[in-house]
């Protein structure tokens, strides 16, 4: 049997593919095209692709993320803060509390014992903390995404950020290039001051130990960094799995579950 | 003997050089490029040379906005809010409430009949409301920043802009792109959306009459006609240039501080 999890965000589709063992098959990430079905459609082909088998082959799917609602091959859907709640709590079950960074949105998420979602905050209507406020910052200091995070890593002295628009903040970074400031520095300021938001989130619903980060911006060494310093916490990331793919797991492992209570 | 009045904003540097009359001998407008030091110099060296004057006929120079501070010669440092209700009154003295939208904020500011600011509300935390917000827009569409107004006034339909971040309406207007809807009907729900961004600021006050509309954002009529069907006022726009007000008013200020 298949279970497939398909998770349409704001910016990148994800799907995975996982069998009835809870072995996971393959799984794909790609940036999203203009209409969230296509997008449905295109990142499932490319990992039945991956995994050597046909949409036929798929015993239950359950869609996530933004666009979840409108994926015509999905028997169902689940929000994206149960998925990453799921997700989370399946690859380790010690995490309680999950700061999850999209591309439009920042999460805060806790869980019980048993993954189960006890209680979440969101951001989703101002892009300061999301993914899309790191990427304005790098194209403004002219790198790209994957190297923000090495870059802020080297910045000895971050720069400290003092507008919360991202609009505004690239304007900022733009006058310190001007005057000559290390763009490293910038990177860590950068960094520095994305952490704090994330902490602001998060303690509204309870900083419980353990944290785990989630999300494409998880992936940034330098947020990651700098967020382990201001909760004074250990943040865990999973090392064995793309850290964007973790919502699209929770979703495959609903699949199973709802698929296996149907069947009785 | 002459003024000079500089205002080093984020996204434009202006300059006014004004006589011993009050009288404004000429003025410039540049961009300021994230460059507050080179801006000011250029605005100097071309009043100047507009005046066919030299440096040391300058008496005193007042700068005031973001970059005040970066100003090259001996100045006096003022605040906007002091600066906008100065010049407003200076070239509108029947003026009670002005509406300033600059580049990376927007300010109601309500004056007395001696144009000195009595109250005031402000935006400088948010692009929302704010002329970034149509300048990310008018890049995503392509559209130049001068055309945007004509665009948005002869649209027959427009869009619902359902995000306040200038960052995820930006992405909206993408999508409506890409589902194929006009640009002009776009743009008139950008302007839609900025012109009540700005009315929520101004209903934070008593807005009294007359009021006139600053800053580089008040040259946009389509904004400017947003903002008053959302506020059911009159608006003015300044003259004889909005986006001077500021400068103007940090002239007078060093003008009637040497007297």
């Amino acid at each position: 049997m298949i279970f497939a999890g398909c998770d349409v965000g704001s910016l990148t589709a994800k799907a995975l593919l996982m069998d009835e063992n809870e072995n996971i098959i393959a799984y794909e990430i790609m940036n999203v095209l203009p209409n969230p079905v296509r997008s449905a459609e295109e990142i499932m082909s490319r990992t039945l692709k991956k995994a050597g088998i046909s949409m036929d082959d798929i015993t239950y799917c359950i869609s996530t993320g933004y666009g979840r609602e409108k994926i015509p091959f999905a028997q169902g859907n689940i929000s994206e803060i149960s998925c990453h709640g799921k997700g989370a709590h399946w690859l380790n079950p010690k995490i309680r509390t999950i700061i999850d960074i999209g591309g439009q949105d920042l999460k805060a998420i806790r869980v019980d014992e048993n993954g189960e979602l006890v209680d979440f905050i969101m951001n989703d209507k101002c892009a300061a903390g999301t993914g899309r406020f790191l990427e304005g910052i790098a194209k403004t200091l002219n790198v790209s995404l994957d190297e923000l995070g090495p870059l802020a890593l080297k910045g000895k002295n971050p720069i400290s950020i003092t507008s919360q628009c991202t609009i505004f903040t690239q304007f900022d970074v733009m006058h310190l290039i001007v005057e000559g400031a290390d763009k490293a520095d910038i990177a860590a300021g950068v960094a520095k001051a994305m952490a704090q938001r994330m902490h602001k989130l998060v303690r509204k619903v309870g900083i419980k130990k353990e944290v785990a980060i989630t999300g494409g911006v998880a992936k940034n060494q330098g947020v990651v960094k700098y967020l382990q310093e201001i909760i004074k916490s250990e943040v865990y990331q999973f090392r064995q799995i793309d850290p964007q793919v973790i919502g699209a797991l929770g979703a495959a492992l609903f699949a199973k579950e709802i698929y296996m209570r149907k069947k009785g | 003997m002459y003024y000079l009045g500089c205002d080093i904003g984020t996204g434009y540097t202006k300059g006014v050089l004004i006589d011993e009359e009050g009288k404004i001998v000429c003025s410039r407008i540049i961009p300021t490029n994230a460059d507050p030091r080179n801006s000011s110099k250029s605005i100097i060296d071309s009043l100047l040379k507009d005046a066919a004057i030299k440096e040391d006929q300058i008496k005193g120079c007042g700068t005031t906005g973001w970059g005040r501070s970066y100003f090259p010669l001996k100045h006096k440092e003022l605040s906007i809010i002091n600066c906008i209700a100065k010049g407003a009154s200076f070239v509108r003295p029947s003026c009670r409430t002005v509406i300033d939208i600059g580049a990376q904020h927007s300010l109601v500011i309500l004056i007395d009949e001696n144009g000195n600011p009595v109250e005031f509300r402000q935006n400088d935390k948010c692009a929302a409301g704010c002329g970034r917000f149509i300048e990310v827009i008018s890049e995503a569409l392509q559209v130049p920043l001068e055309k945007i107004s004509d665009f948005a006034l002869s649209a027959k339909e427009k869009v619902n802009i359902t995000s306040q971040c200038a960052v995820f309406a930006e992405s909206e207007v993408i999508t409506y792109v890409n589902d194929g809807r006009p640009v002009d009907a776009i743009l008139a729900g950008v302007i839609d959306s900025i012109g009540k961004s700005l009315s929520s600021i101004a209903k934070r006050l008593l807005l009294q009459d007359e009021i006139l509309v600053s800053g580089g954002m008040a040259k946009n009529r389509a904004l400017v006609g947003a903002v008053e069907k959302n506020l059911e006022k009159k608006l003015y726009i300044a003259e004889p240039d909005p986006q001077l007000i500021p400068a103007i008013g940090a002239a007078l200020f060093v003008k009637e501080g040497r007297r």
